[in-house]
């Protein structure tokens, strides 16, 4: 059953809402306002544009075009010069009579055109007004500029090169936020929750670089519709497909070939967009003669109809599979599924609303035929959303909305693979659970230098039946041997079973988020913001990058929601008339019950993690700087990150050790110097060069501090937990863009990409690891390097 | 299709790229820990009197000899409190037992007392099936290539057995163990696991099936793990030293490493077809 007092909190939101909503006494003051109101598009593909700055100079106010492209501005009955910005596009300057509720939409021409031009879309210069700060916003262009490996163009390999924001190395899965686990990360595609960002165990992306129009990651700040994740927000946006006329456009690279099509359902109405990538079967493995594969592909769509100026309709979906084949004796896929229906509503000029449903899952599925063990687990979840914008006055805006996410995992189904196995059909126990809740924030300019962001967020969680629950003395299902100094698994002394929907156990946080900005002056301003953000869902795993393997599970009793406070300050500057800009950040954040392991944990198939699982907390702290020069022929960015990542699991009574004698170590992604400089040089309209370069600290290792020999092997003891570090990473990446025919601007258009990757052959350790050599029996020292020097080369066509 | 060439080529150098190389890591080295080694094996169709127990300590990493512990007294009582004690045949570090009196599911405490400090280590001896069978298969492993050998055993239903193959061919210097219990498996027929790649037709492999308590089940698996695998890579789970069951009565602080384990066992060997 779900509780009445989560029905009676949305009865009262919805009342709240429908009172907020017919409340105008709130912007009709003495003088008269009215409202200016419309969406912003790309005047020739009709693609909505997010971000665009609409400013009245003279006021010295302005909006920024939502994630639909819709913007609102209501100012007192007047003439108004508007102008509207956006970089990469030509700006409009438009003269407006003010005297009734205006609906004007905007249509903005590229100041060149499209496929991949040198133009940079992005809002390079920093945003010195807004409160908006430990964001980083990337549009598809420039993520295509970044050189890579094989020259195949990855959206989670461009986020790296942003301060504060790393991996823990070459070819591996997930990032790191400022310090946090790559769990802790909300990946949202069109709404919809990602649970793997990653192909190929992280060599890849999920993200088809072709579909997608604009991404942003909120490192702090995180505005209060949010939540669910403790560290951080990947926001990405689908492009809605052009509805002006038929396109289509790929690419041919070493390890994908892309294919995407768009154009009009109904000419200027509807449009839809269908994208498709697919990786060479066999290509990894091929060098050996054996029957193995090992591929990915993955499809997006999107959909899109006006049904009339006030309604929208969206539908987009992604579907995205791993399949590694080795032998037919390990079989192993995975992927993502998401499908979302949107439905834009305009109430009135003023109040902009979104309902979504969104589906996901995450599937993974194993075949070991080498012991006749079938495995198949996985996340399913189903969200309901509705969020409201009402553009109050050009002083104030709202955002409110409600949520709720209902979860059904899978931890696993275990089944006999072929008639000879010994193994026994067994499911192990699947787990429900529910995340509603409500938010609301408050955008707001206080006096002509002082804007406030401030907003709350209530969630709620409640773990659901059917499920039959270990019950432990004193509730600790982690007991601590006294005599051998050790945590061990707890014996369970009873279960209790719980019925559909009966609530197992419940949580409830409030999360208040803050930001607010001070103007020194036209060029420069201090920002400063704070989080809580309360995280319901727990990734299992023991590992320092996520691999596909690793299982999602509920809070519940003995799992804690991790809970995080950060605050952040920055100072802001463009300078040299908006040539260069300057951020400098320094945050601190903390997160309790940050679970760990205890020593020697085993996670797989494990159907009670309690047993192995401690909460425990964690922080993290640094300082991010970021120096964009904005224009010219050469541009680009350095990114320098100084930080500290910890954990701490101390014992839960005086007798008890906790995880590493109960001390500060560095978590698994701690980097202490993190450096990235990415830049562009347009050399001419055919030409264009790339470079990027990384320097970072290695990744925190525990290497071994002796050895022993027990039953005939040898065997390394270790010292207190990463208290190494993996060699310095560095490497050096060129590309070139070459265009043949840059001003043909019909039919078929051709772009070659050719890049090199570490150009000086730098062997980077993906590891070190410590064995016994088989044949000699002695100890070694190997360290594995994935990447030497790399060259790719692609070709990108459109017409 | 020149194209298509050309393209799986340069792909192909992802592989041809990435290498494993010997390198020299300096290693900080922790002062020694006593190490014993105490495994008690009753191997089926013999009396199981001769009993050995080696004591050694922890060392530098790289280090080439093990160093070995002289002079200790040490002894296991079971519950009756009947005494058997180990003598060391001299500067050898190992101390030998030929009266034992192996019984299945006693329970049996072994003590060592050294430099002034006692220690102490309880377990149960544990029972198993008989080998059954054994298979080979030419074409087994990941990569269909390598010799597999599976060795057949069934599991009595309704009891949660824990089990440990013991794995040695004449062509490696090391021995191999797979641990498993029977939780996938209950009452099935079930097997461990080998294979090599360098085995061929003429070699030898010697297999040993152990029963063994839940405990040492855990503490093989963490240490084999431990052994084996990478240490520092992405995937890799921290590692951490593995405590066995010796516990310091003296001075709690100053533990030592290994186990105290009895089985019974049973033991083939398998000349490779």
């Amino acid at each position: 059953m779900i509780p009445k007092k989560i029905i009676a909190v949305f009865l009262f939101f919805l009342i709240a809402l429908a009172s907020f909503s017919q409340d105008r006494s709130f912007s009709e003051t003495a003088k008269q306002k009215f409202t200016l109101s419309g969406i912003i598009t790309d005047a020739s593909s009709n693609e909505t544009l997010i971000g665009v700055n609409i400013s009245i100079p003279e006021l010295k106010t302005g909006v920024t075009t939502n994630e639909y492209g819709f913007y609102s501005l209501t100012l007192p009955k007047g003439t108004y010069k508007i102008k509207i910005t956006y970089l990469g596009y030509q700006t409009i300057e438009e003269t407006v009579s003010l005297n009734q509720n205006i609906k004007n939409n905007f249509k903005l021409i590229g100041s060149e055109s499209v496929l991949q031009e040198v133009v940079i879309t992005e809002k390079k210069t920093s945003n010195i007004r807004k409160p908006e700060m430990s964001v980083n916003n990337l549009s598809g262009n420039t993520i295509k500029k970044i050189p890579v490996v094989l020259g195949e163009v990855d959206v989670l390999k461009a986020l790296l090169t942003l301060p504060g924001v790393t991996n823990a190395g070459e070819g591996q899965s997930g990032f790191n936020v400022r310090g946090g686990g790559a769990d802790q990360n909300l990946i949202l595609l069109d709404e919809a929750t990602i649970f793997n960002s990653s192909h190929v165990f992280g060599f890849f992306s999920v993200f088809n670089p072709d579909a997608i129009k604009d991404l942003k990651l909120y490192k702090g700040g995180i505005p209060a519709r949010f939540g669910g994740r403790a560290s951080s927000v990947l926001d990405i946006y689908q492009k809605d497909g052009n509805s002006n006329k038929l396109g289509i456009s790929g690419g041919i690279g070493l390890i994908s070939s892309r294919l995407l099509m768009q154009g009009p359902i109904v000419k200027d109405k509807g449009s839809f967009l269908l994208a498709g990538r697919g990786s060479y079967a066999h290509l990894f493995l091929k060098l050996s003669d054996n029957p193995n594969s090992a591929y990915f592909y993955d499809l997006n769509t999107k959909m899109n109809y006006k049904l009339n100026e006030n309604n929208n309709l969206f539908l987009s979906g992604y579907f995205g599979r791993d399949l590694f084949n080795l032998n037919d004796s390990f079989v192993n896929t995975y992927g993502n599924t998401t499908l979302n229906l949107r439905w834009n509503h305009l109430f009135s000029e003023k109040l902009f609303s979104n309902l979504s449903l969104i589906y996901s899952d995450y599937y993974y599925g194993l075949n070991l035929d080498l012991i006749g063990f079938l495995w198949n687990s996985g996340i399913k979840n189903y969200n309901i959303k509705y969020d409201f914008k009402n553009y109050i006055s050009d002083k104030l805006k709202l955002n409110y909305g409600i949520n709720g996410v209902y979860y059904d995992f899978n931890p696993g189904v275990i089944e006999p693979s072929n008639a000879t196995s010994g193994i026994n059909y067994r499911q192990l126990e699947k787990k429900f659970a529910l995340e509603p809740s409500v938010y609301i924030d408050a955008e707001q300019k206080v006096t002509k230098d002082l804007y406030l962001s401030y907003g709350l967020r209530y969630s709620m969680f409640y773990r659901l039946g059917s499920s039959t629950i270990n019950l432990y003395e004193n509730n600790q299902a982690v007991v601590f041997n006294t005599d051998l100094q050790i945590y061990e698994k707890g014996i369970p002394i009873d279960t209790k079973y719980y019925g559909n929907n009966k609530v197992i156990e419940s949580f409830n946080n409030l999360e208040p988020r803050f930001a607010a900005s001070y103007q020194l002056n036209e060029y420069q301003s201090v920002k400063a913001n704070y989080n809580r953000m309360t995280q319901y869902l727990q990734l299992i795993t023991n590992t320092a990058s996520p691999t596909p393997l690793d299982v999602w599970t509920p809070s519940d009793q003995y799992i804690q929601p991790q809970i995080l406070d950060q605050v952040a300050v920055g100072y802001f500057k463009n300078f040299n008339n908006d040539n260069y800009s300057l951020e400098i950040e320094s945050y601190y954040k903390k997160t309790k019950n940050r679970i760990d392991y205890i020593d020697g944990a085993d996670l797989i198939a494990n159907e009670a993690i309690e047993q192995i699982i401690l909460n425990g907390e964690m922080r993290a702290y640094g300082l991010e700087v970021l120096l964009r020069k904005n224009t010219g022929k050469l541009n680009g960015w350095i990114a320098y990150t100084l930080s500290k990542s910890e954990q701490r699991t101390p014992g839960r009574n005086a007798k008890e050790t906790g995880i590493n004698e109960g001390n500060w170590y560095r978590s698994g992604y701690d980097k202490l110097h993190n450096l990235s400089i990415t830049s562009t040089y347009e050399h001419n309209k055919k030409w264009t060069f790339g470079a990027n370069f990384v320097l970072q600290t290695g990744q925190p290792v525990t290497y071994p501090n002796g050895q022993y020999e027990y039953q005939g092997i040898t065997v390394p003891s270790y010292g207190l937990r990463n208290g190494n570090s993996l060699p310095v990473y560095h490497h050096l990446d060129v590309s070139a863009t070459y265009i043949p025919k840059p001003n043909k601007k019909k039919n078929w258009q051709g772009e070659w990409v050719f890049s090199v990757y570490n150009l000086y052959g730098r062997k980077n350790a993906a590891s070190i690891s410590f064995r016994q050599n088989e044949t000699s029996g002695i100890n070694e020292a190997i360290r594995l390097s994935i990447f030497g020097i790399v060259p790719g080369i692609s070709y990108n066509f459109k017409f | 299709m020149k194209l298509y060439k050309i393209l799986v080529f340069l792909a192909l150098t992802i592989f041809t790229t990435s290498c494993e190389e010997v390198i020299d890591v300096k290693l900080d080295t922790a002062s020694p820990q006593l190490v014993v080694n105490a495994s008690i094996e009753w191997q089926k169709g013999t009396l199981g009197n001769k009993q050995k127990i080696k004591l050694t300590t922890t060392t530098g990493y790289f280090n080439t000899t093990i160093p070995k512990v002289y002079g200790a007294t040490v002894f296991i009582t079971n519950s009756n409190n009947v005494i058997f004690n180990f003598t060391e045949t001299p500067n050898t570090g190992e101390y030998v037992c030929t009266n034992f009196v192996p019984v299945w599911d006693e329970a049996y405490t072994l003590t060592i007392n050294l430099n002034g400090q006692t220690y102490t280590a309880s377990e149960t001896l544990k029972s198993v099936s008989s080998i059954t069978n054994i298979s080979q298969n030419n074409k087994g492993g990941f990569t269909g290539d390598q010799i597999e050998i599976k060795s057949f055993f069934n599991d009595p239903p309704n009891v949660d057995n824990y089990y440990m193959f013991r794995f040695k061919s004449n062509i490696t210097t090391i021995p191999s163990y797979d641990i498993f219990d029977d939780g996938f498996t209950q009452g099935n027929e079930n097997f461990g696991l080998y294979n090599n790649e360098d085995l061929k037709s003429g070699d030898n492999l010697d297999l040993t099936l152990y029963g063994i308590s839940k405990r040492y089940f855990e503490y093989m698996r963490k240490l084999t793990a431990v052994a084996g695998s990478s240490s520092g890579g992405p995937f890799a789970t921290p590692p951490a030293t593995v405590r066995g069951n010796i516990v310091n009565q003296t001075n709690a602080k100053n533990f030592a490493l290994g186990y105290f384990t009895l089985s019974e066992t049973d033991y083939r060997n398998y000349p490779i077809q």
